[in-house]
């Protein structure tokens, strides 16, 4: 609340400040939505994730807007967080942060932490700004849940096509053995079922063999 | 006399019965002891059969396929779409050739190797990651020692690193595959278990040797 009440000061001393110097208003940019970003405390694999995206994709100044709209609205949810659990601004945590000594890039564990604490309601509510961004962009956004605090984002454009995928939460990949059942001609389910019933089988079979073999006694 | 007749009967089944039992036993026994064994084979044949697949022929899922070409420092690079076929990972060493795709999901994963797409372009400075399944590409990542030399191949330049060390890590840390402001190439894929998913992953990261862009 704070901050929008502090976003919507700031619009408009820019709009008098515009209206009475007769400046001209810088158009956004993908600087700009890279910034926002930072601010609202993604950590630096999708600050790289979205700078590779915005490289590959121009968008006009308003769809940067846009873009910088639903950031600053993730930056809300995330400063409640910050304020709720650490007592601080993302602004105040994040001017903490130094560099990373091992990697050498901007220390973001502070965002992880911000991450951490974040119920699954509201890492909805930060993803669901994102959804409509991308729908008022002309993009089709999704996002389908993996598990606890893990997603995965894909944007497609007007045609379907996918732009990208981004998994949030769980980033790294599962490049365990690719088990396909139906490609593969010996499946572990199917090799125990019909193990596990054969002993099972063999097993009463010599069982009832001993009874009759002591019957017949 | 019909007793006779009832245990020679049940003698008869006894007989009978008793190898088709222990047969099948047998048999569940022998597929349970080959399964893991057949499994390698298969995964084997996988690495040895695997085609380079044209990316129009992966699926049905439509990427974009739009290319947008950019200069770093006076060099030309070309950003490849998401899904795209934009390199060629080659490590001597493990006899390994195998194309990289622009992004990951479980889709281009079955393809080749894939290239998180939060880590820099092939040829920008900072951590190019790659990764491929354990049972397939990166089947023998482990065996890949220090001073091996991996090279990328794309269409605008040729780079090669040099494995520096082999780590360990979690699925939940994120530490090897996030931005990093020196150049290198980490490649990961899972680790300790052929057969399904893991928690542990295997990563070499490597050294920038020689970036070489084409003219």
């Amino acid at each position: 609340m704070k901050r929008t009440i502090k976003r919507l000061l700031a619009a408009v001393s820019a709009v008098s400040v515009l209206t009475f110097s007769g400046l001209s208003v810088s158009a956004a940019t993908a600087e700009d939505v890279i910034g926002a970003a930072r601010a609202a405390g993604f950590l630096e694999v999708y600050i790289q994730q979205l700078e590779n995206f915005l490289k590959t994709h121009s968008y006009t100044s308003a769809q940067y807007d846009m873009m910088l709209n639903a950031l600053g609205n993730i930056e809300d949810i995330g400063d409640d967080v910050a304020q709720k659990y650490f007592g601080k601004t993302l602004d105040e945590m994040r001017g903490e942060a130094g560099v990373d000594k091992e990697t050498g890039v901007p220390d973001d564990s502070w965002a992880a932490d911000i991450a951490d604490k974040m119920s699954n309601d509201q890492l909805m509510s930060s993803l669901n700004e994102l959804v409509n961004a991308g729908k008022k962009m002309g993009l089709d956004v999704t996002i389908d849940k993996k598990g606890d605090k893990n997603y995965v984002m894909t944007v497609r454009d007007a045609n379907g096509n996918i732009q990208m995928i981004a998994p949030v939460g769980k980033i790294v990949d599962r490049t365990g053995a690719e088990v396909n059942e139906e490609n593969s001609f010996i499946g572990f389910a199917l090799t125990s079922a019909v193990c596990g019933a054969l002993l099972t089988a063999g097993g009463a079979g010599l069982l009832l063999l001993k009874r009759k073999n002591e019957s017949g006694e | 006399m019909s007793d006779n007749i009832e245990k020679s009967k049940s003698a008869k089944t006894v007989v009978i019965a008793t190898p088709i039992i222990v047969l099948v036993i047998c048999a569940a026994l022998a597929a349970i002891m080959c399964y893991f064994p057949v499994r390698k084979a298969e995964t084997l044949m996988n690495i040895a059969f695997s085609a380079n697949p044209d990316h129009a022929q992966i699926s049905e899922i439509k990427y974009d396929t739009k290319e947008v070409e950019a200069e770093i420092d006076g060099n030309k690079i070309v950003y490849p779409s998401f899904g795209a076929e934009y390199a060629a990972l080659k490590i001597d060493s493990i006899n390994l050739e195998a194309p990289v795709f622009w992004g990951s999901s479980e889709e281009l994963l079955k393809q080749g190797v894939c290239q998180y797409s939060g880590s820099v372009f092939i040829g920008e400075q900072g951590n190019v990651v790659l990764d491929a399944h354990c049972n397939t590409y990166f089947y023998e990542l482990g065996n890949v020692k220090e001073g091996d030399i991996v090279t990328l191949t794309t269409s605008y330049g040729e780079f090669t690193y040099k494995a520096k060390e082999q780590v360990l890590f979690k699925d939940t840390d994120n530490k090897y595959i996030s931005p990093t402001a020196d150049d290198r190439l980490t490649l990961y894929t899972c680790y300790g278990n052929l057969l399904g998913p893991t928690e542990d992953r295997l990563a070499v990261i490597c050294e920038l040797v020689e970036k070489k862009f084409y003219e």
